[in-house]
């Protein structure tokens, strides 16, 4: 009884649904009230304390107060579902992290989570958009489709450094708990630094494109194919559809954190100078792909592909490479 | 080696329990996510023209584009270098080019695997 009620909050609400859209939200303030700033504006300011409360009250308005705006070729209900479907799949996801009470912990745990991250969340987006079509969201979705292609094998390769490395001397095998609670270690051996560094780089970038921030943000493109693939939405499938972004953007947040920053270690969660650590080090990655965001305008898709085949899979590859080649002498 | 202590995690042997229980909880998540959406959903719906920035619908030859045209820029653009290559290796009207092409392909393909089978043999 105790382990299903264990299961069901880690699930429902830490670090499960609630915190998960409660993160991905505060994410979304963080960064439009950095990019206001960065642009000598505001930002939010007059929903909750410092305008922390306009992301859910975006979401609330969209999903519950706007009405639904279709047209024949329209299915709403689908593109909701896929909508859910992605959300929930990032919630899953959220149980590997050492941040939650009930870990969910095997060998090779890491494709169960890649399989959740890097395949239902695009995919879900992606029929989303398909479910509400038109000329500018088959562009769009066109577009995004060149970005998976690229951007999700240098995401994996990415995080299989550390998993490469700690394998080599911690069991489970090619486990996300595992790695995210020895990875630290790795960080104070120059030759294993190397090919963290190179993997930091490549997650960054990838983060960066993941999130359709500027200089990747072709695949909406406000004003030149209107918004791409989300052209077609309104009210609750927009809501729906930022939610899942978000939680896109919160979840990769918090694995680059986890995985290659080593999250709290090597304090423990339950303690002020591990939550402060962990902390510092999301606010870190959000702050970095936000300032990242504002200092570069939209790339041309080549280019952005150049730029992610370049600085993601490229430094990606070379870290799992490097990293192997570490662990095999 | 060293044993991360695992007695407090949700323990599993191989990836396949690990899947099907990630699946059960995006399951349970959904169903959760659905119920919300359902007390909460908007109760008025408009249905409006296909929005072309004031064209008619005549305007395009289709609402949704075909799964080849989804990748026309990967593969026509951005890998156009190896499509030009496959393309002109290929389609040169010589049979005998196409079949080189492919017999070489396969044989190299037939190389690899049998270097692979033996350096398994030889580690093991």
């Amino acid at each position: 009884m105790e382990s299903i009620a264990l299961w069901l909050v880690s699930l429902i609400v830490f670090p499960g649904l609630l915190f998960t859209i409660a993160l991905a939200l505060f994410t979304q303030y963080l960064v439009r009230k950095w990019s206001g700033r960065l642009q000598k504006r505001m930002g939010p300011t007059y929903v909750g304390p410092f305008g922390t409360l306009q992301p859910l009250a975006d979401l609330i308005k969209l999903v519950h107060a706007k009405e639904e705006v279709v047209h024949r070729y329209s299915m709403p209900g689908l593109a909701k579902f896929f909508g859910i479907l992605g959300i929930a799949a990032g919630i899953s996801a959220m149980l590997f992290f050492p941040l939650s009470p009930l870990r969910i912990v095997s060998d090779y745990d890491y494709l169960v989570y890649v399989y959740l991250v890097s395949i239902w969340i695009p995919v879900s987006l992606l029929l989303m958009s398909l479910a509400m079509p038109g000329p500018y969201t088959s562009i769009g979705v066109s577009r995004f489709l060149s970005f998976i292609t690229v951007m999700e094998p240098a995401y994996f390769a990415a995080l299989l450094t550390p998993m490469i490395l700690a394998s080599a001397d911690y069991k489970p095998f090619y486990s996300i708990y595992a790695t995210s609670i020895t990875v630290w270690r790795y960080w104070v051996n120059p030759l294993t630094a190397l090919p963290l560094v190179l993997a930091l780089i490549a997650a960054i970038v990838t983060l960066q494109a993941k999130a359709m921030f500027n200089p990747f943000n072709i695949p909406e493109a406000e004003q030149e194919i209107i918004a791409g693939f989300e052209t077609e939405f309104s009210g609750p499938v927009l809501g729906i559809a930022s939610l899942l972004h978000d939680v896109d953007v919160a979840v990769t947040a918090i694995s680059i954190v986890y995985l290659l920053l080593g999250g709290p270690y090597p304090f423990p969660h339950l303690s002020i100078p591990g939550i402060l650590v962990l902390i510092v080090k999301y606010l870190a990655v959000v702050f970095v792909a936000t300032v990242i965001r504002n200092a570069f305008g939209r790339y041309r898709l080549e280019q952005a592909l150049y730029t992610i085949f370049k600085y993601a899979l490229v430094p990606s590859l070379i870290a799992a490479v490097l990293a192997t080649i570490y662990v095999w002498m | 080696m060293g044993w991360i202590e695992v007695a407090e995690l949700m323990y599993f042997n191989n990836p396949i329990e690990t899947a099907v229980v990630a699946s059960i909880n995006l399951a349970v998540a959904m169903a959760v996510l659905g119920l919300i959406y359902y007390f909460i959903r908007p109760r008025s719906r408009r249905i409006t023209e296909v929005y072309l920035a004031g064209e008619g619908e005549e305007i395009v030859s289709s609402i949704s584009p075909s799964p080849l045209n989804l990748y026309w820029f990967f593969i026509k653009r951005f890998a156009k270098r190896i499509y030009d290559y496959l393309v002109g290796a290929m389609h040169t009207g010589n049979l005998m080019d196409w079949v080189s092409y492919m017999v070489s392909w396969y044989g190299l393909l037939i190389l690899i695997s049998v270097l692979a089978v033996i350096a398994y043999i030889v580690v093991r």
